[in-house]
C-alpha cells in the first residue's frame, strides 16, 4: 500500500508516528486498517472507547468511521473523540 | 480531549443531547469519546478534519468558518484533509501560508496538493495541511511531501527534549 511504505521509513528510523487520515474505508475493518496494523499502529480513539464509535461522515449509516488518527505503540492519547458535525468546521460533511 | 470515566461533572462516552446512539442504524449527529476540555500543560491537542475545500479567494466565509473553528479549539497539531485547491494558480497573496499566517500566533504550515499536471484551474480536488502551532511550531525540523506529488500527504517533523523525534501525516 502506498501509504505504508513512507510510514515504515520513519518507524525503522525510530520515529513515533501520529497519522490524520480520511481513509475513506472503514477504520473499524477494512484493508487501510490492515495495513496499518500490520505495522504495529492503532487507532486512537477506536482503541480507547471501543469499536463502538459512530460513523464521521454525515451521510454514512452503517457507523463505519472514515476519518482516523493512527498512532506507533509509543504514542497513547490521554483524552479523545469525534466532535459533533460543524462543531469544528462547519457546513463539512466530516 | 476526552473526560474521564471516573470524573462525575463530565458526560460518558458517547453521550451526547442527541438521543439516538451511535450504532443504532440512524445517522447519528453526537459527539463521541466525551466533552472537550481546556488543554493541559505540556498535553499537545491534536485534531484532524476533512474541511471539504478552501475557497478560492481569501476573506470568503467558508474560509472563516475554517478559522474559527480551528482557532476556537486551540489545537496545538491539525491536519486538514481536501485543501481543494491548486495553490500555484494563485497569487501570493492568497497561497495557503500567507492566507492563514495569522490565525495562530506562533504557527507553522506544511501543505501538499496534486503537483503531476499544469496548473489549470484553481479549484482541484484533494490536498491536505497540517498546521503545527504554538511551542509545536518551533520544534519542526523536517517536513516531506508524497513521492508521488499527487498531494495526499503531508508531513512534519518534530524534535523532543529526550528521545526520538515524532513525525506526524495529514493524508487522504
Amino acid at each position: 500500500m502506498d501509504l505504508v511504505e513512507p510510514l515504515k521509513v520513519f518507524i525503522e528510523a525510530g520515529d513515533h508516528l501520529i497519522l490524520l487520515i480520511d481513509g475513506n474505508s472503514n477504520m473499524k475493518n477494512s484493508d487501510l486498517r490492515t495495513a496499518l496494523e500490520e505495522i504495529h499502529m492503532k487507532e486512537a480513539i477506536l482503541q480507547k472507547h471501543g469499536l463502538l464509535g459512530p460513523a464521521t461522515h454525515k451521510r454514512n449509516s452503517t457507523s463505519s468511521p472514515i476519518d482516523g488518527i493512527w498512532t506507533t505503540p509509543g504514542k497513547a492519547i490521554e483524552r479523545g473523540g469525534y466532535f459533533a458535525y460543524d462543531e469544528v468546521v462547519m457546513n463539512t460533511d466530516h | 480531549m476526552v473526560n474521564r470515566q471516573d470524573d462525575s461533572s463530565s458526560s460518558a462516552s458517547g453521550s451526547t443531547e442527541d438521543s439516538r446512539g451511535p450504532l443504532n442504524g440512524d445517522l447519528f449527529t453526537g459527539c463521541f469519546g466525551g466533552v472537550i476540555e481546556c488543554k493541559r500543560n505540556n498535553t499537545p491537542k491534536i485534531g484532524f478534519q476533512n474541511v471539504g475545500g478552501f475557497p478560492c479567494n481569501k476573506g470568503k466565509i467558508k474560509e472563516d468558518n475554517i478559522r474559527m473553528g480551528l482557532t476556537k479549539w486551540d489545537f496545538d497539531i491539525f491536519g486538514c484533509a481536501e485543501t481543494n485547491l491548486d495553490w500555484r494558480t494563485l497569487p501570493e497573496e492568497e497561497k495557503f501560508p500567507f492566507r492563514t499566517r495569522e490565525w495562530w500566533d506562533t504557527q507553522h504550515v506544511s501543505y501538499a496538493f496534486n503537483r503531476t499536471c499544469l496548473p489549470s484551474t484553481t479549484h482541484q480536488y484533494g490536498g491536505t495541511a497540517i498546521f503545527s502551532n504554538y511551542q509545536v511550531a518551533n520544534r519542526v525540523i523536517d517536513k516531506g511531501y508524497d513521492d508521488t506529488a499527487l498531494g495526499w500527504m503531508v508531513l512534519d517533523q518534530i524534535s523532543r527534549e529526550k528521545g526520538t523525534n515524532i513525525t506526524y501525516s495529514s493524508s487522504i
